[in-house]
């Protein structure tokens, strides 16, 4: 493969190309669901091919297909100058690049049990188990389990000699009850968090208490009051602030998002570079870190897909904004000289684009509270387990969230659970109104899969960690 | 190596099949020739053209029932991708509910592939999207979108002899406008036929739309007379159509739930006015003469064995009253029914009232372009929020007076669906994620709940 990938590197060279990188990329999926005591879905998928981009007077071309030999590369890298051509000719300011070195190195997430070695038998039994645990609490008529692994293989190449072979493995398991009474339904999720290892994350005690806890919790939500509109305080629990932090932080510093290359489909952003070192993002106690190098994270590698090595550098310090997620095109604007390693494609088909690192709010100091304290020292609030509804403006400003499972906190005590409760913010004035952050021990990575962006629409996967948190004076109400 | 023809993959795959001695199968290849220009103020960023193939196999024995997808497909590679299957359906725990693959059937012809777009290259993409931008810059409208085009071949052979083949074109142009002085627009544009694409009209409708909604104006939320456009219609009908699913409402799982059991099929939850259907022979977008009876997000075994199912055109609101809901091959079974296929597109009755008109009789009301970033908040009320976008406008006698900020709404279909005041004529809408037609609709006392700054 090496030569076939140097082949089309060359072939671009030759026909122009100032820069040329190519990348073999096979996507190895299998997914698992069940509905009730019957798996509705058993699926493998395999899918390989090459992609070939081409830098030629300041525009990029693509090219993508099934290249397995020598003169198939060949073409293929002709193509994408001939693509980034067709570009040039109508870039009136070119796109420039910062750097990158010659890399030979290999990377695989650290994996304990490859889970395509694990029999379907095995997982569907699984999955059907949990779901009749959850079915067996009153007023629980559906269970539904998910089980997903999905492996990227990629090869990269350029014309400077990098020669990188990564492989990344995700894996996930979650489930839903859904309650029936009353003349309405209600349902519950829990997910064990995905990460970049292998089916080591199924962890079966938990999974089984957490199976009967949310067939329980799923009953009490039909029996949930909704409450009016209110200003109140929050406890947001890690496993909802991960949605948070990557739709009002992550999505908001993706530097490509901030120049307004992404306003047709995913949206920009508020935090713009004139903001840069002084924007009060949050409270001082507000300190946001990007790392693609975290161990077990969604995003972690050891080099993007531009072939620049993975890096951990702070986005928030102190509350305030001082960076952004950069590629090698978007770097440049900001002048920076080095882009922060944040190129991504989610297929052999698909061109690299810009996608945060694992983005995370570092835990409150050794003098912070922990999840007990937390709560006791509230008067009036609300406390936050799991992600509903979402929704955000265009720019990262206004934005709604729902939670799974809201319950009231009254004089430091945690009481009824509210149905189908949303509250608003407002960015930067959300973050400004963070007061506490529990100590590290409560520091929990989550991960979320399934971002979407770019046209076509490219899926990614990113880790979210954060400690239970407090907010002061948000909106909150239900919808009912 | 010799590459496998079209013909060979499949009928190799049933082969395959048939001498693992499977049950059922079903093969489903897709090839496409996809070329998509991204651009931003003005330039591009992206630019790609990709060759692509996708088999999918899905097979069962003994009702048990498993799907691979693949783009390897020599001789060796098939086998191995059917044993594999096997494999995977061997481990699967028998499925009750199992329903074997669509027989042949009578189809209708629908026409999919259009030569006018077959012939579009990387060099004529390119050549559109300078003609929108250089329009653009002379109006001082910076553009942001992308243009898409797709050529492509889909076939279907299965163990009960169905063998099926569509070839299809696509122009996808999305376009977004903006002003320094916090103008946008947006237009959605999709089509089989690359004549209908006008890229330099396009960028009109895109700069005009901006220059109109610069310096926004900002006025309290609350409750307002709107005038939703057809794609502001389309976005929120997709959650209404989505969810009228008949087994998930029979299980008192969805607002067409019965509190008593069974559906509210017959019942009118809607001003008469309401009448959405899905025609899949609809003549400015005709789909494919056969589809599934899932979306993307059901089960996708069963999605597979379903292929091949007759498209019929449906109404599921009559003036207000459902007529009809979805059926799964399973549950169409179980209730001894015909099963619906997923719609492919949303339909919804209008008027012969031009939007224009409605705005003439209008005393005060705002005009919303589009939505955006919708989200369900309470299914069992068909609640949803989203943020309005790109071009607001206050209206007053009759007149539209200046633009407006951007809002946040929360507020239920059931409401927005029984507060009609005015209904105009119907027109090609896009969605993000359904194609459809709509008709622009003034609605009462809808919920506009915050101010949203962002453009």
């Amino acid at each position: 493969m090496d030569n076939i990938l140097k082949a089309g590197i060359e072939a671009a060279v030759e026909s122009g190309a100032e820069f040329g990188e190519a990348r073999w990329h096979e996507v190895q999926n299998q997914v698992l669901m069940a509905r009730g005591q019957v798996l509705t879905h058993a699926r493998n998928s395999r899918e390989s091919g090459m992609g070939i981009r081409a830098y030629y007077n300041g525009a990029w071309g693509f090219a993508g297909a099934q290249a397995e030999t020598v003169d198939e590369a060949s073409k293929l890298g002709k193509k994408a100058v001939d693509i980034a051509k067709a570009s040039a000719h109508i870039q009136h300011s070119p796109l420039q690049l910062t750097p990158v070195k010659s890399y030979q190195e290999n990377w695989i997430s650290p994996v304990q049990i490859d889970p395509m070695s694990v029999s379907v038998k095995e997982k569907a039994e699984l999955l059907l188990e949990l779901n009749a645990l959850m079915m067996k609490e009153e007023y629980v008529r559906d269970g539904m389990m998910h089980m997903r692994f999905l492996k990227h293989h990629k090869i990269y190449a350029n014309s400077i000699g990098s020669l990188i072979d990564q492989t990344q493995l995700w894996s996930n398991i979650d489930g839903r009850a859904v309650a029936v009474g009353t003349g309405k339904y209600a349902t519950r999720g829990f997910q064990l968090s995905p990460k970049g290892i292998g089916y080591e994350i199924v962890d079966e005690k938990f999974l089984f208490e957490r199976a009967k806890q949310v067939g329980r919790e799923a009953a009490e939500k039909l029996r949930a009051k909704p409450i009016k509109e209110e200003i109140s305080d929050l406890i947001l629990l890690p496993n909802h602030t991960r949605l948070v932090i990557h739709e009002t932080i992550g999505h908001a510093t993706e530097l490509d998002r901030v120049l307004g290359w992404e306003a047709d489909y995913a949206g920009t952003s508020f935090a713009t570079p004139d903001k840069l070192g002084s924007l009060a993002f949050g409270a001082p106690i507000l300190n946001v870190t990007a790392d693609r190098t975290q161990s077990g994270g969604l995003a972690t590698c050891a080099f993007d897909d531009e072939g620049i090595p993975s890096q951990e550098w702070k986005i928030i310090k102190e509350g305030v904004l001082i960076d952004y997620s950069t590629t090698r095109d978007t770097a440049p604007f900001i002048g920076h000289l080095q882009s922060h390693g944040c190129a991504f494609a989610d297929h052999w088909s698909s061109v690299p684009i810009l996608r945060m690192a694992n983005i995370g709010i570092d835990s409150g100091g050794i003098n912070a509270p922990d999840l007990d304290q937390l709560i006791s020292d509230t008067k009036s609030g609300v406390i936050i387990d799991g992600m509903d509804s979402f929704s955000i403006d265009h720019q990262r400003i206004n934005f709604q969230f729902g939670g799974d499972y809201c319950r009231r906190i009254q004089n430091g005590k945690i009481s009824e659970v509210i149905s189908h409760l949303t509250y608003e913010g407002s960015n930067p004035m959300f973050w400004n109104s963070i007061d506490a952050i529990c100590r590290k021990e409560f520091w929990r990575p989550q991960g979320i899969w399934g971002c979407a962006k770019g046209q076509p629409v490219q899926t990614a996967a990113l880790t979210h960690g954060s400690a239970p948190l407090r907010l002061h004076n948000i909106k909150i109400r239900s919808v009912d | 190596m010799k590459q496998l023809s079209r013909e060979e993959i499949l009928s190799m795959t049933m082969d395959l099949c048939r001498r693992y001695k499977t049950d059922h199968a079903v093969a489903i290849l897709n090839t496409s020739s996809e070329n998509t220009l991204r651009f931003a103020l003005n330039r591009p960023t992206q630019h790609m053209g990709n060759e692509v193939l996708s088999l999918s196999i899905a097979v069962a024995k003994n009702c048990q029932e498993a799907m691979i997808t693949t783009n390897c497909v020599s001789t060796n590679q098939l086998d191995s991708a059917v044993q594999e299957v096997l494999k995977l359906a061997e481990y699967a725990p028998q499925n009750p509910e199992f329903i074997g693959p669509v027989c042949q059937q009578e189809y209708n012809e629908t026409k999919t592939w259009f030569n006018s777009t077959a012939q579009l290259n990387h060099n004529d993409i390119t050549s559109a999207v300078n003609v929108m931008c250089e329009h653009a810059k002379t109006k001082h409208v910076d553009l942001f979108g992308n243009f898409g085009v797709i050529k492509g071949l889909l076939s279907i052979k299965n163990t009960e002899g169905l063998s099926l083949e569509q070839p299809y074109t696509e122009v996808k142009v999305n376009v977004t406008g903006r002003t320094k002085q916090g103008g946008s627009s947006r237009v959605m544009t999709k089509e089989g036929d690359w004549n209908y694409i006008v890229p330099l009209k396009i960028s009109e409708t895109a700069t005009d739309v901006a220059i109109r909604s610069s310096n926004p104006h900002t006025i309290n939320p609350g409750k307002y007379t709107v005038i939703l456009s057809p794609n502001a219609v389309l976005e929120l009908l997709m959650y209404l159509v989505f969810a009228m699913d008949a087994r998930e409402s029979e299980l008192g799982q969805s607002y067409f739930s019965n509190a008593k059991g069974g559906t509210r099929t017959g019942e009118r939850l809607f001003d008469p006015l309401v009448t959405i259907s899905s025609l899949y022979d609809h003549p400015r977008m005709p789909t494919m003469p056969f589809g599934t009876a899932f979306g993307s997000g059901g089960s996708s075994v069963g999605m597979l064995f379903s292929y091949g199912l007759p498209m019929q055109n449906r109404t599921w609101i009559e003036k207000g009253v459902v007529k009809s809901l979805r059926y799964s091959p399973y549950w169409a079974w179980k209730n001894k029914k015909l099963p619906t296929g997923y719609p492919q597109n949303i339909v919804m009755d209008g008027s012969v009232t031009p939007e224009d008109e409605i705005i003439k009789d209008t005393k005060k009301g705002i005009y919303i372009s589009s939505f955006w970033y919708t989200s369900s908040t309470n299914m069992n009320t068909l609640s949803v929020t989203g943020l309005t976008r790109d071009g607001v406008f206050y209206i007053e006698n009759g007149q539209i007076q200046r633009p407006l900020v951007n809002f946040r709404f929360n507020d239920s279909l059931v409401h927005v669906l029984n507060q009609i005041s005015a209904i105009g004529l119907s027109e090609k809408a896009e969605g993000e994620y359904i194609s459809g037609i709509a008709p622009p609709l003034r609605v009462d006392a809808f919920n506009l709940s915050s101010i949203s700054e962002a453009v």
